[in-house]
């Protein structure tokens, strides 16, 4: 295990250096920083992305999730206790996610403006999609031998959705998180480009008009983090919650 | 206790009935074995009663009465344990006592109550990936006895178990029905598992099954595998084994390319 990672450290640390030897080459900051250089205005930066802007982008994420992840329950549950529901509504979310949400960022921004309602809706648009069907796929996973079991008890549909559907759709829904709460953090920031008082998109945004690429990417290695930390916590909670997949 | 009456049954999609005009009776406390070959139909007898399937017509009654609307009369156990491996060995015996209502502390102490019955007492908080199984199939008859009715549905309980473990287990389960008085409706389709265990032995032979022949074991309770080896008994294994022999060949001319269920 260590030693698979020691690669995986090794190649990354490979391509930081042949990043850093053609950023040094080419010796045009405004074109392609050095990580050093992106490292440099980060910790030079950090107090204010950190204070400033990282609780504008959380707050987003958060709610967004939160909402997303409400809605994308309350739809795989309907769609497991009415096959019509299910007929009607799991194809239309299968073909709307075949439209480039995120390429829709501007007409949400026609219909609710440059406002935290906007970026917020652009998260849940981009990530409840994901914990619906991996939820709903939970739910059609029960044995059906289990199904009949329990119906031989006399047991009714709640009963199997209580007993069997939700136990079993549980290590879906953690996986659902891990794909959709990167998206999540993704969506946040790429909805600040478009305005925002704040948050690590934004900051992204204004450091490109005045040409500071190392300003621009520097977010993004907070972004990149904040996501890992959170698949960390995910893990961790899908540990203590799913022992039984151990 | 239980009669089936002129009861014919067809699978939705199917050409024929698998079922028609089949009738026989079990008498109450009795253990009594369903046997034939693979595809004879003797699980859907299992479905018609736990209510997984309905007849088309004809009648099942119990004590005289027809189980038509009647819940919780009899207690299924399917050949793999099927226990929920996210619940305790506790909280998968309570399964069919949650999904009836019983009060939470009625629960755990006839769960404890079944658990000591099975031996399996000190395993309460375990999961069942803890256990053997052996063990696995002694929770899931506590989680039958829980189920609470005196008519026990079997559907060949140990045939996924090693041979060791299998013929152990018959003899522990020929001791719970000696306990218990509980009514015993085995379904295998190893004879000398119904020979062992058996009263009476009833073979489906027939496509449609309109008719199950009656074989009564002659050994007397309680028994033991030496039992197995007399010459009536080994008459009887014979018997049976051309019975079955002959019931497979009909069924294989008989039915389809497809069937539309095991059993």
């Amino acid at each position: 295990m260590m030693k698979k990672k020691m690669y995986g450290l090794a190649f990354g640390l490979c391509l930081l250096l042949l990043w850093q030897g053609i950023a040094m080459a080419i010796d045009a900051a405004y074109i392609l920083p050095s990580p050093i250089q992106v490292f440099k205005h980060l910790a030079e930066n950090l107090p204010e992305l950190m204070l400033v802007h990282f609780p504008i982008t959380m707050r987003v994420v958060c709610i967004g999730t939160l909402i997303s992840i409400t809605l994308g329950l309350f739809l795989a549950v309907l769609m497991n206790l009415s096959l019509p529901l299910e007929k009607a509504i799991y194809p239309v979310l299968v073909f709307s996610q075949t439209i480039p949400v995120i390429c829709l960022a501007p007409v949400f921004v026609l219909w609710l403006g440059y406002t935290e309602k906007m970026r917020v809706f652009l998260v849940v648009v981009m990530s409840f999609f994901s914990i619906t069907v991996n939820v709903f796929d939970g739910f059609k996973a029960v044995r059906k031998e289990n199904r009949e079991l329990l119906k031989t008890y006399g047991g009714d549909r709640w009963q199997e959705l209580i007993y069997l559907q939700v136990p079993t759709a549980l290590p879906y829904f953690f996986t659902s998180l891990k794909v959709g709460v990167p998206w999540a953090i993704v969506a946040a920031s790429v909805a600040e480009w478009f305005g925002a008082p704040g948050g690590l998109g934004n900051y992204s945004r204004i450091r490109m008009m005045s040409l500071d690429a190392a300003g621009l990417l520097a977010p993004l290695v907070i972004i990149s983090v904040t996501a890992l930390v959170f698949m960390a916590l995910i893990r961790g909670l899908e540990g203590l919650v799913v022992t039984w997949m151990k | 206790m239980l009669e089936f009456k002129k009861v014919t049954f067809q699978y939705e999609g199917a050409d024929h009935p698998l079922i028609e005009n089949l009738s026989f009776s079990i008498e109450k406390g009795t253990f009594t074995s369903i046997i034939g070959a693979s595809g004879s139909g003797k699980s859907t007898i299992f479905r018609l009663l736990n209510g997984l399937e309905h007849i088309r017509s004809g009648e099942i009654l119990l004590e005289g009465k027809d189980i038509s609307g009647m819940k919780n009369f009899c207690s299924y156990m399917p050949q793999n344990d099927l226990l929920l491996p996210w619940s305790t060995v506790e909280k998968n015996v309570c399964l069919p006592m949650r999904i009836q209502g019983v009060k939470k502390a009625q629960q755990k102490e006839i769960a404890a109550r079944m658990l000591d019955l099975v031996g399996l007492g000190d395993v309460a908080d375990k999961y069942p990936r803890e256990l053997s199984g052996g063990m696995r199939q002694r929770v899931a008859f506590a989680r039958t006895l829980c189920a609470g009715s005196d008519l026990l549905l079997l559907d060949e309980p140990f045939s996924a178990l090693d041979y060791l473990t299998r013929i152990s287990l018959q003899e522990w389960l020929l001791d719970q029905w000696m306990k218990l008085n509980k009514t015993i409706l085995f379904i295998t389709h190893d004879v000398e598992e119904a020979l062992f265990l058996s009263k009476e032995i009833y073979v489906v032979a027939d496509r449609p099954v309109r008719r199950m022949e009656r074989y009564e074991v002659p050994m007397d309770y309680p028994r033991t595998r030496e039992m197995l080896i007399r010459s009536e008994i080994q008459e009887l294994k014979e018997e049976l084994i051309r019975k079955m022999r002959e019931g497979d060949e009909r069924i294989r001319k008989v039915r389809g390319p497809r069937l539309p269920r095991k059993g």
